[in-house]
């Protein structure tokens, strides 16, 4: 009996332990909405969420830093246990990982150097660089085959080789552009933000494990609460309202 | 599945071209390099011996991963480059010529370690002889050299594969090459046979490799072995 009531104790312990220790995983080259500030802090729109979430329902979280790539891969080998990273809410991942509600409405654009080229369709046959893994890799793949795709680990190199002159544009989440032209002038938007239900546009969410509905309900509770006590529009304030 | 997995190999195979083509220039540059080299090394410039070695210190000192994003992304941070010298900027925007120059000089760095390693240990009596018999040293290293370098064959071929495994770091300069298809599937699929089947590759490509190099090796010291 008293083995009996150890084990259960034990055991107790363990689980509370384990659930209230969330690791996050994300690629935090990626701002607004995960990236390093000059301090070396991990902040941005996804972080503040993730952080509220945990402070909403008391977990332990954690964050871990690594591509983009290998993120979901990571959610089913389950060295993480969820994914806050920018991430599309898609058919296809739906298949591997299970998403939140989701947490942004995003939409996509195109970034070249300023008065590079005028039009969309002026594209045809130039190379645009995208990060490897993403919707908008898909995106391009298959609704503009003349477009030339060069891959990137980050999105951090992508930039450097348009300031460069080695690729003519960049096509990810308009934030993330818009983010890029306050600190460089030189750079600019092409044409107008693009949205496809298909790729882009039904949301961001926080991806977990596949049967893991526990946490999955978790987040969904916790977004709910943020968004009516007014937790996520000073956030989303915070992040994406230009002063 | 299997209709899965053929599906995978059809596109993984799409970067064998530049998997080979790569490691195939960078293997012959580096071995003329590393020729060169060596017979430089058994000069007496001491200055010329010094920057080689400063030179070999550098390229095996540091990881190879390194050196391809030193090379593709450093001369970017210079504009003055792509103002001055539209010729070098023309090459050093392509990224298969920065991963060339990369692995060659890498791969060169080695490779004259092996070979001038392999002169150094012929026995000094062979040198004695070639004296004697009023040679002088570029007749020695004419006789010695070839007689040096089929010993050093069997490291050599190590090095060779060592060049093939390198290639797959190019992908993180944008090249598709087999490394590159690779996390380019594995990002839309998620499936960890995508690295299986890559591995198989890259296992035949140098099993192969292994098995002709042995084969020249074996020619190259009929002499010795009865």
């Amino acid at each position: 009996m008293r083995t009996c009531l150890l084990i259960l104790a034990l055991s107790s312990l363990c689980f509370s332990a384990f659930a209230q220790h969330i690791t996050f995983g994300t690629e935090a080259t990626y701002a607004p909405f995960e990236y390093y500030d000059k301090d070396n802090q991990l902040v941005g729109f996804d972080i503040d969420i993730a952080k509220k979430i945990c402070e909403i329902k008391q977990l332990n979280c954690k964050f871990t830093n690594q591509s983009f790539d290998s993120l979901i891969p990571s959610l089913k080998t389950r060295r993480i246990d969820a994914a806050i990273s920018g991430i599309d809410i898609t058919p296809e991942r739906k298949e591997q990982v299970m998403f939140s509600q989701p947490y942004y409405l995003n939409s996509a654009a195109f970034l070249t150097q300023k008065q590079a080229l005028s039009t969309i369709q002026a594209l045809k046959g130039k190379r645009v660089g995208i990060q490897n893994g993403t919707t908008y890799q898909k995106y391009l793949l298959e609704q503009f085959p003349q477009i030339k795709l060069v891959n990137y680990v980050t999105y951090q190199y992508a930039i450097l080789d348009l300031k460069s002159k080695r690729i003519d544009a960049i096509f990810s989440d308009r934030a993330l552009a818009d983010e890029w032209i306050k600190s460089d002038s030189n750079l600019a938007i092409l044409g107008n933000n693009i949205v496809d239900p298909d790729y882009f546009g039904s949301g961001l969410g926080i991806a977990v494990h596949k049967g893991n509905d526990q946490l999955v309900e978790i987040f969904n509770q916790a977004l709910e609460q943020m968004k009516i006590d007014g937790s996520y529009q000073q956030i989303y304030d915070k992040w994406f309202t230009n002063p | 599945m299997l209709d899965k997995l053929l599906n995978y190999t059809s596109i993984l195979i799409k970067g064998l071209p530049t998997t080979i083509s790569l490691s195939v220039a960078a293997i012959i540059a580096a071995c003329l390099l590393s020729i060169v080299l060596t017979i430089l090394l058994n000069s007496q410039h001491k200055l010329l011996i010094a920057s080689i070695k400063f030179y070999i210190l550098i390229f095996t000192g540091t990881p190879l991963l390194v050196q391809i994003i030193i090379i593709y992304y450093g001369p970017t941070q210079f504009p003055a480059i792509r103002e001055n010298w539209p010729l070098v900027w023309s090459l050093i925007s392509h990224p298969w010529m920065c991963a060339f120059i990369a692995l060659t000089l890498n791969s060169a760095a080695y490779t004259t370690q092996i070979f001038y390693g392999a002169l150094k240990a012929i026995p000094q009596g062979q040198w004695q002889a070639c004296a004697v018999l009023g040679m002088n040293k570029s007749q020695t290293l004419k006789i010695i050299m070839p007689y040096a370098f089929k010993r050093a064959i069997s490291s050599y071929s190590n090095e060779i594969i060592f060049v093939v495994k390198g290639t797959a770091l190019v992908s993180t300069i944008t090249l598709m090459d087999l490394m590159g298809y690779n996390q380019f599937l594995n990002g839309r699929y998620y499936e960890f046979s995508i690295f299986m089947i890559t591995g198989g590759i890259y296992l035949l490509i140098n099993g192969l490799l292994s098995a002709m190099m042995r084969s020249v090796e074996k020619k190259a010291l009929a002499f010795e072995t009865p």
